[in-house]
């Protein structure tokens, strides 16, 4: 899927994201609208957050790289 | 975390606000997992018993009194913890917003809800209240029979006197930090205030006669009931229910 937040595409694997998070799962899994956007084929998502939050997120869904860090001076 | 951080504050802003954004993001999307992720992040640096009021406190505090955001991140926290369910750090952000520096109220007050302005000045009128009494009960106290020329009244009556000014303009956990000294046989008293941007703007330290060995261990056992004490009052100064209530909430 294509994850579209602000002026930023992020082209992620969904099978990775779902695991993650129920509504991303019950979104994919559901019935598919209509008039769905595509790009060359992928399901393209608007998401209202912001590039720095969104590819945060998917830094720690997707390569665990923040969950594991924590913080000292 | 990062060794690639030129300055603590950016590295220490990044990961908090990091924590609250995927916090946001995952109840937003039903993260469960990330979700908890998260409310860690929060937890290791948010005090969640008495013993971890002094050690976990410097690094949030410094986040949160920021000085170039606004409004400032305590006040955003305030809300978001609200609004995500997380009533359990609320105590604790209440806590120092009660007792920040005096040159930082003025802006706390324009930008704290109404309902938010009196309940951090009624915290600060219930801190201040336990205060005298706790150190009060903490100086009188004294090893029984204390036969020292040293432990006069008039030593206790500074003692008192000093702590007093470091609870009434820093806080609780200042006073805690002072005990911590005394007990590693330091016994001047320090007054840092954390300004803007989390320099000290202003330090006084004042030096005061020393308690016969015996009485400094009652002191300080004292002391340490007290801060338990405190720790769980904590909560009943904001009219937040117990940190028993608090920590079995549920998020979701």
């Amino acid at each position: 899927m294509i994850l579209v937040a602000g002026s930023t595409l992020f082209k992620v694997y969904a099978g990775l994201l779902v695991k993650e998070s129920n509504e991303l799962r019950n979104l994919m899994e559901g019935p598919r609208p209509p008039n769905v956007a595509l790009h060359e084929g992928i399901e393209v998502i608007r998401v209202l957050n912001s590039e720095t939050d969104v590819a945060w997120f998917l830094q720690a869904a997707l390569q665990s790289r923040w969950v594991t860090d924590t913080y000292q001076l | 975390m990062s060794s690639i951080c030129d300055t603590p504050l950016p590295c220490l802003a990044e990961h908090f606000t990091k924590a609250a954004s995927i916090l946001g993001q995952s109840s937003t999307y039903g993260a469960d997992k990330l979700f908890s992720h998260a409310i860690r992040a929060f937890e290791d640096n948010i005090p969640q018993s008495y013993d971890e009021i002094t050690n976990k406190r410097e690094l949030f505090e410094k986040w949160i009194f920021q000085g170039n955001s606004n409004p400032p991140v305590a006040i955003y926290l305030l809300d978001f913890f609200r609004q995500h369910k997380l009533q359990k750090f609320l105590p604790w952000v209440l806590y120092l917003l009660s007792t920040m520096p005096s040159h930082a109220q003025f802006r706390r007050q324009i930008l704290l809800s109404q309902d938010d302005i009196q309940l951090t000045l009624k915290g600060k009128e219930e801190i201040q209240q336990w205060s005298h009494s706790s150190l009060s009960e903490i100086i009188s106290a004294s090893y029984e029979p204390c036969l020292s020329w040293s432990c006069t009244k008039d030593l206790r009556s500074r003692w008192i006197s000093a702590l007093l000014r470091c609870d009434v303009q820093l806080g609780v956990h200042a006073r805690i930090e002072q005990f911590e000294a005394l007990e590693r046989g330091d016994t001047s008293i320090e007054f840092r205030f954390l300004g803007a941007s989390t320099s000290v703007v202003g330090a006084s330290s004042t030096s005061l006669p020393s308690p016969c060995h015996r009485c400094k261990e009652v002191w300080l056992q004292k002391e340490k009931e007290c801060t338990m004490k405190f720790w769980d009052k904590l909560p009943t100064f904001y009219d937040l229910p117990t940190w028993f209530t608090l920590s079995r909430e549920k998020y979701w």
